[in-house]
């Protein structure tokens, strides 16, 4: 992976404090030794303590290793020569042979894949008590669900019962209660709904519309629970992720659907969710059309090992989770990277988008952040409002957190034209990912 | 109100008080409601706010809007900075701090090529609120940079005409500075056509812009300037104070021949016995008025004042008078007066047995003077005593070389963006650089000395900036000098990558 951008760099940091730490690395004199090959770069830096630093990136997987204390992947060290590898610098050498260092630690990730890859051999006594014991896990779990699902039941109720006015009064705790309660159940789904009603704008205009929408999202996850044996399989297991059943890459191994591609990560979001980290990329098959979406967790500081780079297309194996819409997914096989260059088959207006994501709401209703194209849409602004227009006039606004620097960076690159975008639709709104300019897809800021 | 809303309404007050009518709810919707129980009223309301809100987001279509969008960019008459050009731009704008001398540096070579910077820096540089950097940006922004700054108040280009014409005094006078150091003459005709206009205050401050690079050329607008001040108002007396000198700083002109001629002759050297002169000349004031220090001439005419300013530094008015017009002399008379060398004149001007104070007052008179005649040997001693001065220097760099030998460079802290006017040669680089190695070791504030200078560093080589770094720094001192190397060394590189496109 040669070509990789420093925007790309930069999008992998594993935050703002690292991304900066990593570009003050980014100078040759600060590097005792740079060097790289077909599958790894590598690089000595000077830190704080007596012995440089040795730092690796495996160029394959864009896996990082870094002898500094930090827990964070990349660190700053690896953010450092990565970006000068982008830049690209001259100082960097290619040596007929690798250091041990360096060559003990990829052949031992070429184990580990190699180990990961070849099937499980049991016995078949063994797979019958095993799965013995995880039906009877199950049954245990849906006993728990059920009643947190009942309990749930009633408290919307009750909340409609006695009216939603006073919500905003009620508080954090109220709603971290009935949460913790659902976590008891076994029901981290529900829970996280429940909390969600924290993370409203109360001193908004349109917060009694938001917790209506909340409560039915709650009231038909709870309902559709309770009618689960008459709903076809992939509904099933869309209520089942809903209300918090999680699903092993074994699982999915078995189950999920795979589908290879070159899978354009067309934009990445990370945030904070009491002390677990979230990382969201979607993604886009170049043959397929087929979007995707890959979560990947941290709790704390641990950093987020994965191959995916943002504005870069992997060639790889994507595992789908079943559902009526399959979109969430976890990378399997992953080999190598490749650019887009050819022009994506983007929607050529928003009532075309609109019919498809209603055939995503057809499958599976609540649905949300969804990635599509969308061509020759122009920016207008309406008092403080931007909005795309497309070639018919219809207009979308963009998503507020889309905000006005992020609006004129896309203005300076468009110059009021016409543009190729890549966005995320969610509530009638769209946040721009990306956008595709002179013959290839170039991230915008996240 | 559309459906949503009305439930809205409903969800709010409660079922237990509101009520919604089935049939304000698309038919769709009632017929999937008609299978489930009324009786459950929280039920079917729950249920009919679930259908509506699906029916709804499905159902929703983008809005027409047939208003004006934006207008468009006119298209590019130059080329986009090349490759690499636009390497070291990415790299000037990912440091942390920001280097703006080097990033105006790499704007000017991209203005002298007739390059533009591309579209997807626009906004990053836009963002710099440094008036340089906005400067150099205006020549490399092309049409779309010209066509961006309308959408952002702050980044309409505030042209420096409308600083002049519209800003706050301290901006008006920047203008008028930065005009004075690239134009000397556009400066003052600029000065002249607004004169009329200005007030007293502005006439004072503006006028002291004329000290940069004062000439003969000057002296018809300045005496213009005397002829027409009228009025005995602390300000009035203030700008005849400038303007004397100014006019004692000109070459050649009467007010300079004048004051030399005349403070000469309160050097006196005793006759003694057999009419030999004492080799000890000594300064001899007069007790009253005489015909130099007249009330006329230095209160009426220069502006000072009729008492002295300050009773504990000056016993007399005409040691008031005298220690004022000791800034309208060049120093070399004194030094050829009293045929002696720096340190002598000093001493000469030093009261004996006086509090302190009084040598004080000289010695800031001296100072003044050694700046605005430019006598760095003068100015080089009175630094290493200590003493203050106002305004900015002129000195050329091998003068600075000259003070350095005197006093250290860390010691005229107060002065070094006076260094920052022209290249410096390799001696006074590695002198900086020797004596930085110093002061990085207590604070690393003075990296951003380092970063300011960018543009006048010597090329020195890896070896030879290595070479100027103590040996024998204690370990917990290494790590300021470790920056600094790493700074310089990087600001040289980039430097010589900017020259070499």
């Amino acid at each position: 992976m040669n070509s990789i951008t420093e925007e790309q760099v930069v999008s992998l940091a594993p935050d703002a404090a690292s991304l900066k730490a990593g570009k003050a690395l980014a100078v040759e004199n600060k590097w005792l030794t740079l060097a790289f090959n077909d599958r790894v770069l590598w690089g000595e830096v000077q830190g704080s303590g007596k012995d440089p630093y040795r730092t690796q990136i495996d160029l394959g997987q864009m896996a990082s290793k870094c002898s500094c204390p930090s827990r964070k992947f990349p660190c700053k060290h690896g953010l450092g020569l990565l970006l000068l590898f982008a830049k690209p610098s001259p100082a960097f050498q290619s040596p007929p042979e690798e250091p041990a260092w360096v060559s003990e630690w990829m052949d031992k990730r070429q184990t580990k894949a190699e180990k990961a890859a070849e099937p499980v051999v049991a016995s078949p006594a063994t797979d019958e008590q095993k799965e013995k014991d995880r039906q009877k896990r199950q049954q245990e779990r849906l006993r728990k669900v059920q009643g947190g699902v009942t309990e749930l039941g009633q408290w919307l109720r009750d909340m409609v019962r006695t009216g939603t006015l006073n919500v905003p009064e009620r508080g954090y705790r109220h709603f971290d209660q009935t949460a913790a309660r659902m976590v008891d159940a076994q029901a981290t789904g529900l829970a996280n709904a429940v909390k969600a009603f924290n993370t409203i704008p109360y001193a908004g205009s349109d917060w009694q519309s938001q917790v209506l929408e909340q409560c039915t999202r709650l009231f038909v996850w709870t309902e559709a629970f309770k009618n689960l044996d008459s709903l076809p399989i992939p509904v099933q297991e869309d209520i089942k992720t809903a209300l918090g059943w999680s699903r092993s890459a074994k699982d999915l191994d078995a189950e999920g659907e795979v589908v290879t591609d070159d899978w354009l990560v067309l934009g990445r979001l990370t945030r904070e969710e009491e002390r677990i980290t979230v990382q969201q990329n979607w993604l886009w098959g170049h043959q397929t059309n087929r979007i995707a979406l890959v979560l990947n967790f941290a709790y704390q500081n641990a950093g987020i090992e994965t191959p995916l780079v943002p504005g870069t297309s992997s060639r790889a194996e994507l595992r789908f989770f079943p559902s009526a819409f399959p979109f969430r997914a976890i990378v399997g096989n992953h080999s190598g990277y490749s650019n887009l260059d050819t022009p994506p088959p983007a929607f050529a207006n928003w009532l075309k988008a609109e019919a498809f994501l209603n055939q995503i709401w057809l499958a599976q209703p609540w649905a949300d952040q969804i990635p599509l194209w969308i061509q020759t849409v122009s920016l207008v602004r309406v008092g403080d409002q931007w909005l795309l227009r497309d070639t018919e006039n219809r207009v979308v606004p963009l998503s507020e957190e889309f905000y006005e620097m992020k609006i004129f960076h896309l203005l300076a690159l468009g110059g009021g034209n016409p543009l190729t975008l890549s966005v995320r639709y969610s509530d009638g709104t769209v946040y721009p990912l990306g956008i595709w300019l002179d013959d290839q897809y170039q991230l915008l800021p996240s | 109100m559309n459906t949503w809303n009305e439930l809205v309404q409903v969800a709010l007050l409660g079922t237990e008080k509101g009520r919604f009518s089935l049939e304000t709810l698309p038919e769709s919707i009632q017929q999937a409601l008609a299978q489930t129980n009324p009786q459950d009223r929280e039920g079917f309301f729950l249920q009919a706010a679930a259908l509506t809100h699906q029916y709804e987001r499905a159902g929703r279509q983008a809005p027409v809007l047939e208003s004006p969008g934006v207008p468009l960019a006119e298209a590019e008459e130059k080329a986009v900075a090349p490759t690499e050009a636009v390497r070291i731009l990415k790299t000037l704008l990912d440091q942390q701090p920001l280097n703006p001398v080097l990033l105006g540096l790499l704007l000017q070579k991209l203005a002298q090529k007739d390059w533009i910077v591309p579209p997807a820096w626009l906004v990053s540089l836009l963002n710099i609120g440094l008036d340089s950097v906005q400067e150099a940006l205006i020549p490399v922004q092309g049409k779309r940079g010209e066509w961006l700054r309308n959408f952002y108040e702050p980044w309409k280009a505030k042209a420096s005409e409308a600083s002049w014409e519209e800003g706050k005094t301290s901006e008006r006078k920047q203008v008028l500075t930065t005009l004075r150091k690239q134009n000397p003459t556009a400066a003052r005709k600029r000065l002249e056509q607004a004169w009329p206009e200005l007030n007293a205050r502005e006439r004072k401050d503006f006028l002291d812009v004329l000290f940069l690079d004062l000439s003969p050329a000057d002296e018809p607008f300045l005496r213009q300037v005397q002829q027409e001040l009228k009025g005995n108002k602390p300000i009035q007396q203030e700008t005849r104070q400038l303007l004397i000198r100014l006019l004692a700083t000109l070459p050649d002109s009467p007010e300079r021949r004048l004051v030399q001629q005349e403070m000469r002759k309160y050097v006196v050297r005793e006759k003694k016995l057999l009419g030999l002169v004492s080799a000890d000349p000594k300064l001899v004031l007069p007790e009253t008025e005489d015909a130099f220090f007249s009330m006329e001439r230095f209160h009426q005419h220069w502006g000072f004042a009729a008492q002295p300013t300050d009773s504990y530094q000056y016993q007399s008015l005409i040691e008031y008078w005298f220690t004022e017009a000791l800034v309208l002399v060049d120093p070399r008379v004194w030094k050829e007066e009293l045929k002696t060398d720096w340190p002598g004149v000093v001493n000469f001007f030093t009261v004996e047995k006086a509090k302190a104070d009084r040598s004080y007052a000289r010695y800031v008179s001296l100072m003044e003077a050694s700046v605005r005649f430019r006598v760095p040997e003068l100015f080089a001693i009175l630094a290493k005593a200590h003493i203050p001065y106002p305004g900015l220097t002129s000195f050329t760099m091998e003068e600075w070389e000259k003070i350095f030998t005197i006093v250290p460079f860390r010691e005229l802290s107060m002065q070094r963006s006076e260094l920052l006017t022209a290249p410096w040669s390799a001696k006074l680089s590695k002198h900086i650089l020797r004596e930085s190695f110093e002061l990085v070791r207590n604070s690393h504030v003075y990296l951003e000395f380092v970063r300011q200078a960018s543009a006048y560093w010597y090329p020195l080589s890896d070896a030879e900036m290595d070479a100027l770094r103590p040996s024998d720094t204690p370990s917990y001192y290494q790590s300021g000098e470790e920056k600094l190397i790493i700074l310089l060394k990087e600001i040289l590189q980039l430097r010589q990558r900017i020259e070499a496109l």
